[in-house]
């Protein structure tokens, strides 16, 4: 919105539409979009309406978000932006592996990043049982394995509590 | 729409060719899990495991199989060490043989530990009885890590193994690291 202190070579903004897979389409302008690398080479080539048939329109909605914000981002907002990151990244775990799969897919390496380091930050001190349950692993180690394999690093399993919670 | 498909398929294009840049060579495994849900895909957790400490990762390996073999391929090792050490600040501790134990000859109760802990205390020298202290970012302790050798009184030689013990604030205690392959390996990065 107030990103115009930057000059741009041309007076008009460029406008680009993102159709998210459920048919929605969102209408950006260029310079917020391009910090999406696939659609960024997608500009270059001249294209002006992006199809993504893999992002639907609650995520695309999220993702538009981020890199609106993220588009502001200048020297004196920082603070900002760092409590824009944190809220970001608080939905449940399904919601993140959502958005982390499109920002993986879109190529928006600011978001892959921040995505990826929260959820390694919330799952760090989880539970075995719970990290299988939130990345719906089924346990394909015999009883007699599992424990063969604690064994191997016997003091990683100790040292408290794990937090045995899916959120 | 004619012209929106083609676009689809142009983009979808576009991005396998960015997959294929991207993909790393040892980096092969199937999708995991195959119970109801969606998992989350192999290259997926490939970004987000690297970002855990080594004692979770170690923990980790007991999730399956797929991801015990993850956890303990080299190049994700490699990867690990990267991002912990982007991540992580070392703080130097001790600098002196102050508070070390008193029995160094047999370490009484061996704990094995694969080497990438020993890496993650940032560059160390080879020389023996050498100290670092880091910062576990896994459980914000400070630790040190003494790495020591030993003289053989009945070759009159010194023993060719590194020996290596870590000291918890925490917990004011010390463990012996015994490495998989009987080696303390010392990384520098």
């Amino acid at each position: 919105m107030a990103s115009s202190s930057s000059s741009s070579k041309t007076g008009l903004k460029k406008m680009l539409t993102l159709k998210s897979s459920d048919g929605d389409e969102f209408e950006l302008e260029e310079s917020i979009v391009i910090q999406c690398q696939t659609i960024k080479h997608m500009v270059e080539d001249g294209f002006s309406l992006i199809p993504l048939q893999n992002v639907d329109t609650k995520t695309l909605t999220k993702i538009i978000e981020y890199m609106k914000k993220h588009a502001e981002k200048t020297e004196s907002n920082k603070e900002e932006i760092k409590n824009f990151n944190k809220e970001f990244v608080k939905g449940s775990f399904d919601d993140q592996f959502e958005l982390v799969s499109a920002a993986n897919y879109l190529h928006i390496n600011g978001l892959m990043d921040l995505l990826c380091q929260s959820i390694a930050d919330r799952i760090n001190n989880k539970s075995v049982r719970a990290v299988r349950e939130i990345f719906n692993i089924s346990n394909d180690y015999t009883p007699d394995e599992e424990e063969k394999v604690r064994d191997e690093h016997k003091w990683a399993h100790e040292g408290g509590e794990f937090d045995e919670s899916l959120d | 729409m004619e012209n929106g498909k083609w676009l689809g398929l142009l983009f979808e294009l576009r991005n396998a060719k960015l997959e294929i840049e991207k993909c790393d060579e040892d980096v092969k495994w199937q999708e995991l899990g195959n119970n109801g849900g969606r998992p989350l895909p192999e290259d997926l957790v490939m970004e987000i495991l690297p970002r855990l400490p080594v004692e979770s990762l170690l923990r980790f390996k007991c999730v399956s199989k797929k991801w015990y073999e993850i956890i303990k391929n080299s190049s994700f090792i490699k990867e690990q060490l990267y991002w912990s050490s982007k991540n992580t600040t070392p703080r130097i501790l001790i600098y002196d043989h102050a508070g070390c134990p008193d029995d160094d000859d047999s370490p009484p109760n061996p704990n094995p530990i694969t080497r990438i802990l020993v890496s993650n205390a940032a560059c160390v020298h080879k020389n023996s009885d050498y100290f670092q202290g880091f910062r576990d970012p896994m459980t914000d302790d400070y630790k040190v890590v003494w790495f020591r050798t030993f003289w053989d009184v009945i070759t009159h030689d010194i023993i060719p193994r590194l020996f290596a013990a870590v000291y918890s604030c925490s917990r004011d205690s010390w463990r012996i690291l015994q490495p998989e392959n009987g080696e303390i390996l010392v990384d520098r990065y």
